[in-house]
């Protein structure tokens, strides 16, 4: 019972695949003031979290972008490489956002040993079984939300969202979020949360003008409602514990 | 002390003892029935709660294959849990990985978890059976026993050999361990060219925590026997201690044959039984003891002991009780029977028997008092029969007595039939014929007041002095002729009442009976002494002679009639005569003790204040 609960926790959402468009916004920005254009602007928000059902208060870890409305895919000029540190069987931070193209290492800090893989969409990949001390990296070359998980260690997971724009932000604690240098033009606002159903998310998508002095987003509603948790397989598929169904036997 | 005090303490002796036997023989009779009861109950009980026991414990034992099954079935599952994970499948296709013992760890943590107990044991063996992970849980810590030591496991190659689990119990180090061992095998599609890749082993270490685990299943005391050592027990440690020397005693490897035993831990009995742990191959490399106790049966003797404790001290009790009661009552009825018995045997013929008593002691006191009415009866009749022959034997002493005096008056009548007879001849005869009939007269009057039993007095006031000066002139004569000198010394002026016939015959009777002593014994010389003295109520008069005395046979019954030496020409009443007299004056005659001959004493009072006494007449009964 508690394995198939803590399992159910671990999860995520993977339903549909995530689509950067389409769909009108249902959510009203609260200012929006048409401003002359600068080169590049701030853009601020918040993310308020509706519908939760965990007690926590924590907004962290909600993806904000903007991509621009005429299509064309910006590049940073010089990629980020990102860190996910594997500590205490746990994957630190927990979500991180990329452009694609970036490399994501993942040095294992404990112990023992693990095994970061990724079957899903994004980038699938399997690192295998590395020791303590060993540092392995991946590259997200391809846009997309890629959920990594430890092959024999099925508490621990990650996600690395691949974006190809460099006008990203991620919230923090508070739900705060600053989305920096982004010229001033039209963009098409997208959102993910890992508690949110693709509907919703799709839902909170629309098109925003950013003045040359930035812009204000205001507070941006991101609701848990129907989001379940459903356990993850390992990379061959299966199930990581197969003693939940196993008959005969009973806890003492 | 008195005859009857001493006859009384006699008794008393007596039936202390038949008390103390009837007491000792029925406290001794209780003391053994209720020895004997304790002994069948003892038996009975301690039987009966040691069947009760070991059918208690043979029902349970079945239950103690059931802790063992559940445990071995814990660990299969453990074992199958991990063979069937994916992530140990990972963890053990990889070399690196498996060699890895954090890694394995975290592995067991995560695929065990909340399964996993203290005291549990995890190993990964290759299929060779080389060791080459091994960890046992102790509580909070997961840190690596430092006592597990082990490099190989037989077991565990033979189990990767046949890829079949295995289950026993092995020690580690030096620790006991139930031990379920699991081969995880690749599946290549073909169960023959399935490969070993490891031998996963799940145990228990089987300690004191176990044994206390077992313990509350069967309510009973659980000891683990390895290489004939004590190994861990669910006994307390004093007890422990016991079980570890009785072990070394081979107390308890009787029990092996499968029947139980009993072994005495600390004094505390308890009934052992034994089981066998068995390693992978069925070896026995151990055993298990089920102690149960017989305490239980022990209080219940004691409680039952302590009852029949005071049962026996209340027979007792009542034993001394009764014993006291039924001695009592016979005994103080047998008492009273030898009072009397003791009464009657000194003359008392009117002694009263006591009959208040039930059964054969009061058919004794009936027989008892039969026999002295019988006596009584006899007594009479000798009585009677001896007065007969007395009166006999006095009228022949009287005939003869009086043939004298009749034969001198006879032969004075015939003398003076003669007419020649003068003046003088003829008056001395008629003076011998009247003192001849005066002497019948009294003799026949002394007669008359015997036989009468009284003695009818004419009391007057007297001097002392002129009776005995009367008496001494009477036979002044008599005693001279014989050489026997007589002398008194009477005080003229003592005067007393009495009848002066009567006190003067008790004197001449007294010197007759010294005269003809003297003269029996042919004594020619000799003196016989009257003294008279004052005394405050009375005269004393002692008459004493040197003659032969009186013989000791006759001194006590000196003054009853009849009674004399053999002496020729008497009544044989004088003295009783002398002494009915005396008595009747409310004086005492007696026979003083003397070395030569014999001495009398008389005691008057100066006053006659008396009627005459009856003293023993011939008429008195």
């Amino acid at each position: 019972m508690m394995r198939l609960l803590t399992a159910v926790l671990f999860s995520l959402m993977l339903v549909s695949d995530w689509r950067g468009s389409g769909g009108n916004p249902i959510l009203s920005i609260k200012s929006t003031r048409s401003l002359p254009y600068p080169a590049a602007a701030a853009v601020k928000g918040r993310i308020e979290l509706a519908n939760s059902k965990l007690k926590s208060r924590d907004v962290s870890s909600v993806v904000i972008w903007l991509k621009p409305v005429d299509g064309s895919t910006p590049r940073s000029s010089s990629k980020q490489r990102k860190v996910i540190t594997q500590r205490d069987k746990r994957f630190s931070p927990h979500v991180v956002v990329v452009e694609a193209g970036s490399e994501v290492d993942f040095p294992n800090d404990d112990p023992f040993f693990h095994n970061v893989f990724s079957i899903f969409n994004g980038r699938r990949f399997d690192l295998g079984l590395y020791a303590s001390g060993e540092t392995r990296p991946v590259n997200f070359n391809r846009p997309g939300i890629s959920y990594i998980f430890c092959n024999i260690h099925p508490k621990m997971s990650a996600i690395v969202v691949a974006l190809d724009t460099p006008y990203f932000a991620i919230s923090d604690k508070t739900g705060a979020f600053v989305i920096n240098n982004v010229p001033a033009g039209d963009y098409r606002l997208s959102v993910w949360h890992e508690r949110a159903k693709s509907e919703t998310l799709a839902a909170l998508e629309r098109t925003v003008q950013i003045a040359a002095t930035g812009a204000d987003l205001g507070a941006i509603v991101v609701s848990e409602e129907g989001y379940v948790p459903r356990p993850h397989p390992n990379k061959h598929g299966q199930e990581y514990d197969s003693q939940s169904n196993k008959p005969g036997y009973r806890k003492p | 002390m008195t005859a009857k005090a001493t006859s009384r303490v006699i008794a008393n002796r007596d039936t202390g003892k038949l008390r103390n036997q009837l007491f000792i023989s029925s406290a001794l009779l209780a003391s053994a029935l209720l020895g004997i009861v304790a002994w069948v109950i003892n038996s009975q009980v301690i039987g009966q709660v040691r069947q009760q026991v070991q059918a208690e414990v043979e029902t349970l034992l079945p239950l103690y294959d059931v802790v063992w099954e559940e445990h071995a079935r814990r660990l299969a599952t453990l074992g199958a849990t991990m063979i069937d994970s994916p992530i140990v499948k990972e963890i053990f296709g990889s070399p690196a990985a498996s060699h890895d013992r954090r890694t394995l760890h975290e592995m067991v943590v995560d695929v065990s978890g909340d399964n996993i107990k203290s005291g549990d044991l995890f190993l990964a063996a290759d299929g060779a059976g080389q060791v080459f992970y091994i960890e046992q849980w102790g509580g909070v810590s997961t840190e690596p026993d430092q006592l597990l030591e082990i490099r190989h496991l037989d077991a565990a190659r033979a189990a990767g050999e046949s890829q079949r689990r295995s289950h026993g119990f092995t020690m580690i180090g030096n620790r006991l361990f139930q031990l379920a061992l699991t081969p995880l095998t690749t599946h290549s599609g073909s169960a023959e060219f399935n490969n070993t890749m490891a031998v996963i082993g799940t145990g228990e270490e089987v300690n004191r925590a176990m044994a206390g685990e077992i313990k509350l299943r069967m309510h009973s005391e659980i000891v683990f026997l390895v290489a004939g050592k004590l190994h861990a027990s669910s006994l307390a440690t004093d007890k422990e201690q016991a079980a570890f020397q009785a072990i070394q005693a081979g107390d308890f490897s009787r029990s092996s044959s499968g029947r139980p035993v009993e072994v005495n831990l600390g004094g505390e009995l308890y009934l052992v039984f034994a089981k066998q742990l068995t390693d992978f191959d069925g070896k026995q490399i151990g055993q298990v003891f089920v102690l149960r106790s017989l305490a239980e049966a022990g209080r219940l003797f004691r409680a039952i002991s302590n009852r029949l404790l005071v049962l026996w001290t209340l027979a007792i009790l009542a034993a001394l009780g009764l014993s006291y009661l039924i001695a009592g009552r016979i005994t103080h009825s047998l008492e009273k029977l030898v009072v009397s018995a003791k009464e009657l045997g000194q003359g008392n013929y009117d002694v009263v028997v006591p009959s208040g008593a039930h059964g054969e002691v009061a058919q004794l006191a009936s027989a008892f008092d039969q026999m002295r009415h019988s006596l009584r009866q006899t007594q009479a009749a000798l009585l009677k029969n001896e007065r007969l022959a007395t009166i006999g034997q006095m009228a022949s002493s009287i005939i003869h007595d009086l043939r004298n005096p009749l034969a001198t008056i006879s032969t004075a009548a015939e003398v003076m039939k003669n007419d020649g007879l003068s003046t003088v001849r003829r008056q001395t005869m008629i003076e011998t014929q009247l003192r001849a009939s005066t002497r019948m007269n009294s003799m026949l009057s002394e007669l008359l007041d015997f036989s009468r039993g009284s003695y009818r007095l004419n009391p007057q006031r007297l001097s002392l002095a002129a009776v005995i000066q009367r008496s001494l002139q009477e036979l002044g004569a008599q005693f001279s002729q014989l050489g026997v000198e007589l002398q008194a010394d009477v005080p003229e002026d003592i005067m007393l009442d009495a009848d002066d016939e009567k006190l003067g015959r008790v004197l001449e009777n007294l010197l007759i009976n010294s005269f003809q002593a003297f003269q029996q014994a042919e004594q020619r010389s000799g003196t016989v002494q009257i003294l008279a003295t004052s005394e405050p109520t009375g005269v004393r008069i002692d008459l004493k002679d040197d003659g032969p005395g009186i013989p000791y046979s006759i001194r006590e019954r000196l003054f009853e009639p009849f009674i004399s030496s053999g002496k020729i020409g008497g009544t044989g009443l004088g003295l009783a005569i002398a002494r009915g007299i005396v008595e009747a004056h409310g004086g005492k005659i007696r026979l003083a003790d003397s070395e030569i001959g014999a001495h009398f004493v008389i005691q008057l009072p100066f006053e006659f204040s008396q009627e005459g006494v009856p003293n023993g007449g011939l008429n008195d009964t």
